[in-house]
């Protein structure tokens, strides 16, 4: 073995113990193979730095999404734990809702659910000579006429390749208590690489909750979760409340 | 809390993926604050701490020290923090009070023996060498890190560089190592 090959085998940790005599006798009588140890020992530290240096700015950034998170407090008034906090208030006062004797499942999924706002088209008075299908249906879905709604989106889906039509329709059907059908399509968008990815993932989970299907909801919630980057918070207190 | 596991977790992170590094810096944030907290460091000390702990699990999954998850990643990290957090003890006073000492070394987890946990401050030189590496071309600055940093043999190297063979690996870095030398030597000192 060369000396080339024994400083690449040292960094390699693959000296054997008669090699690494060999390169300890080196290291104290070659003073140019010391040399040549010197400069790529530097080199190590001076790339590990550099990383070190990249790594902790990711993590001073994710650092100060944390205290906006914090700041915002999020957290604490999430709607789930300001809908608990409506119970126990209730529940002290003597007054009964409904809401209290449903089964633990449907009490999640009403206080999460809240039908995802039209974030496609908007619909504005310069926009009134255009009677599209497309802006019919998100009318259609505004005003809460979920059946036509569904009518046009179902249209749109044969006619076009929109690639936000299944989503929305999907919303449609979840409003219209038709769950497995919208859980079916949220489940479609979410293994899509599409805009709603995420949105359709938090849906799906919601639906899945509905149906009892406890298993498939908490993938979909550990999922959003670990992507972080759509209502992982509310998806973290979800979890912990299917325990 | 149910989280993702730590099995998933751990095997994401080894596959490069972005959200794990976030989600296991977040899930665990909250655990090693707490636990940083009785030995009397403030938090913006002890939030530097959790991220070089952080960084120095994170650099063992990835240069392939640590391969397989024996604890639960928050062991790891509460092992790895203990070290970091009795180096900063001592660089805050020459004389640290042993019942810290004893309770940081207490029941000390083998499973990160062989992990390289030091910090060095760079010399004049490895700063010199750093400013020099950084202007090495892509392709030298990718496969010495890759042999430096990350560990990888030259078979892994030869596979991420899209490399025909193993000795174009070998002479690719030697050149590379050699340009460098030789930027040092006519940098200005």
């Amino acid at each position: 073995m060369n000396k080339e090959e024994l400083l690449h085998s040292y960094f390699q940790e693959e000296l054997n113990a008669k090699q690494l005599e060999v390169f300890t006798t080196l290291l104290a009588e070659d003073s140019e193979f010391k040399e040549q140890f010197r400069f790529e020992k530097d080199l190590q530290m001076a790339i590990k730095n550099k990383e070190r240096n990249y790594l902790k700015k990711k993590l001073k950034h994710i650092e100060e999404q944390h205290t906006t998170d914090s700041l915002g407090n999020t957290r604490f008034f999430s709607p789930t734990k300001i809908a608990a906090a409506i119970i126990v208030l209730l529940t002290v006062g003597g007054i009964i809702f409904s809401i209290i004797d449903q089964p633990n499942a449907d009490k999640l999924y009403t206080i999460n659910y809240e039908k995802y706002p039209n974030t496609v088209y908007a619909i504005t008075r310069g926009n009134d000579s255009e009677n599209t299908l497309v802006r019919k249906a998100f009318i259609a879905y505004e005003v809460n006429d979920i059946d036509t709604a569904i009518t046009y989106f179902e249209k749109l889906k044969q006619n076009t390749d929109l690639s936000y039509v299944d989503f929305y329709l999907a919303q449609c059907y979840l409003a219209n208590g038709a769950i497995e059908k919208a859980v079916s399509l949220f489940e479609q968008v979410a293994n899509k690489n599409t805009d709603f990815k995420m949105e359709a993932l938090w849906y799906a989970a919601l639906g899945n909750i509905k149906n009892k299907e406890e298993v498939k909801a908490k993938q979909q919630l550990e999922a959003l979760v670990l992507a972080g980057t759509y209502k992982k918070q509310l998806a973290i207190e979800l979890l912990e409340d299917l325990e | 809390m149910k989280q993702p596991s730590d099995q998933l977790l751990f095997d994401s992170l080894k596959n490069g993926s972005e959200a794990a590094f976030t989600a296991v810096y977040e899930n665990n944030r909250s655990l090693f604050l707490n636990f940083g907290r009785k030995f009397g460091l403030d938090d913006t000390i002890l939030l530097d701490i959790y991220q070089d702990t952080y960084i120095a699990f994170f650099e063992n999954i990835a240069n392939g020290r640590l391969v397989e998850l024996k604890s639960r990643i928050s062991t790891y990290l509460i092992s790895i923090g203990k070290y970091k957090i009795l180096e900063q003890l001592r660089k805050n006073s020459k004389k640290v009070n042993s019942d810290i000492v004893l309770n940081l070394t207490h029941e000390t987890n083998s499973d990160i023996d062989t992990f390289d946990l030091d910090n060095e401050e760079l010399s004049k030189e490895q700063k010199d060498l750093q400013l020099n590496f950084e202007m090495l071309g892509e392709k030298c600055r990718k496969i010495l890190t890759m042999f430096y940093y990350k560990n990888y043999s030259i078979k892994q190297i030869m596979a991420a560089g899209g490399y025909n063979n193993e000795n174009v690996v070998k002479s690719q870095k030697s050149r590379c190592l050699k340009t460098l030398k030789d930027a040092m030597k006519n940098s200005p000192k």
